[in-house]
């Protein structure tokens, strides 16, 4: 029968254990997943079972590494994920949060779009370093990505954007995440994209500042190709700061809407 | 006549813009999309769009913070 290994199909009799597959295949192994769960080592393989086998300590070849790093997701949402192309327009509190998760589901390519750089005043909430503090943040992103996931491609631009130029930087990409910081910024991509990019997905942010509850955090719909995430009443002002807790909230409900509109036909 | 807005009932004059509508209904236009069965309409058509009798409208209203 046929099975998945490490990312590689191969042959094997029936009723082998995973335990005698790593043997037959001599890849030491204490950490057995099929079809992205953890099994015991007495488990009997399955025509079409998908399998990693992981020693805990070792570093694996790079041949290897890029199958094992979606154990826990499945081959087939990584093969659609890997074909799919989004653009994150702000890259701050939660836009570089957005852009991470997406990458480690294995986006195969993220556009980071940003004219700023890292000053002391984002580290609390936007996921840079003290060591990046003066970088631009597209490329502070860029490496802290490629540490997570080399396989990707990561698109880099530093321009600040505009009514003008935003149609042209954010078409061909399957979905726009608005991760902008200033309300009208967050209008201009909306009134612009909802119209003229009718087959692109649009996810926005509204409300994200503070620190209270995480479940008046709704999703609203905006026509057919849009949806928007946060409580659409608390913004950022005087004395009403902007918290890692919150802003991470939103960004993580952002992504996890790209991923379900990503994978909407399996 | 009756209107759903942001999933409420609200009894409105007839045959007014969405521009109209907000102002008698006290609601600040700044950086809001609205949405009227389910189709998209941006400020620039707040004062060409009618509102009819049942019109499902929502209102989604953009605060700064990211």
């Amino acid at each position: 029968m046929n099975i998945t290994v490490n990312g590689k199909s191969i042959n094997i009799d029936n009723s082998t254990t995973i335990y005698e597959l790593s043997l037959l295949l001599n890849i030491e192994a204490d950490l057995f997943i099929v079809n992205s769960f953890p099994v015991d080592k007495s488990y009997i393989l399955n025509e079409n079972d998908n399998v990693s086998l992981i020693k805990k300590g070792q570093m694996p070849d790079k041949e290897h590494l890029e199958y094992l790093l979606f154990s826990r997701q499945g081959l087939d949402v990584y093969k659609i994920l890997k074909t799919s192309k989004v653009v994150v327009c702000g890259i701050g509190g939660l836009g570089s949060h957005v852009a991470i998760s997406l990458a480690r589901s294995g986006v195969g390519t993220i556009k980071i779009i940003d004219y700023d750089v890292v000053e002391p005043s984002n580290i609390n909430r936007q996921s840079y370093f003290i060591n990046q503090i003066g970088l631009y943040k597209t490329q502070a992103l860029k490496n802290i990505i490629e540490n997570i996931n080399p396989y990707i491609k990561i698109i880099c631009k530093n321009i600040m954007l505009n009514s003008h130029n935003i149609i042209n930087e954010v078409s061909g990409f399957d979905v726009i995440l608005e991760c902008f910081d200033n309300a009208e910024t967050k209008v201009m991509l909306m009134e612009k994209c909802i119209k003229e990019l009718p087959s692109s997905f649009i996810i926005g942010a509204s409300g994200v500042a503070g620190y209270f509850d995480t479940d008046i955090i709704k999703i609203k719909k905006l026509g057919s190709n849009c949806i928007v995430v946060g409580d659409f009443e608390n913004e950022a002002g005087f004395f009403k700061g902007l918290m890692a807790p919150r802003v991470t909230a939103c960004a993580a409900v952002q992504a996890n809407e790209a991923v379900k509109y990503l994978l909407k036909d399996i | 006549m009756n209107i759903i807005l942001n999933g409420q009932k609200y009894n409105i004059e007839n045959n007014i813009t969405l521009k109209q509508m907000l102002i008698n209904l006290n609601i600040e236009q700044k950086n809001i999309i609205a949405e009227v069965n389910g189709e998209v309409v941006t400020k620039d058509d707040f004062s060409n769009k009618i509102i009819n009798e049942n019109d499902i409208i929502e209102l989604v209203r953009f605060v700064g913070g990211g």
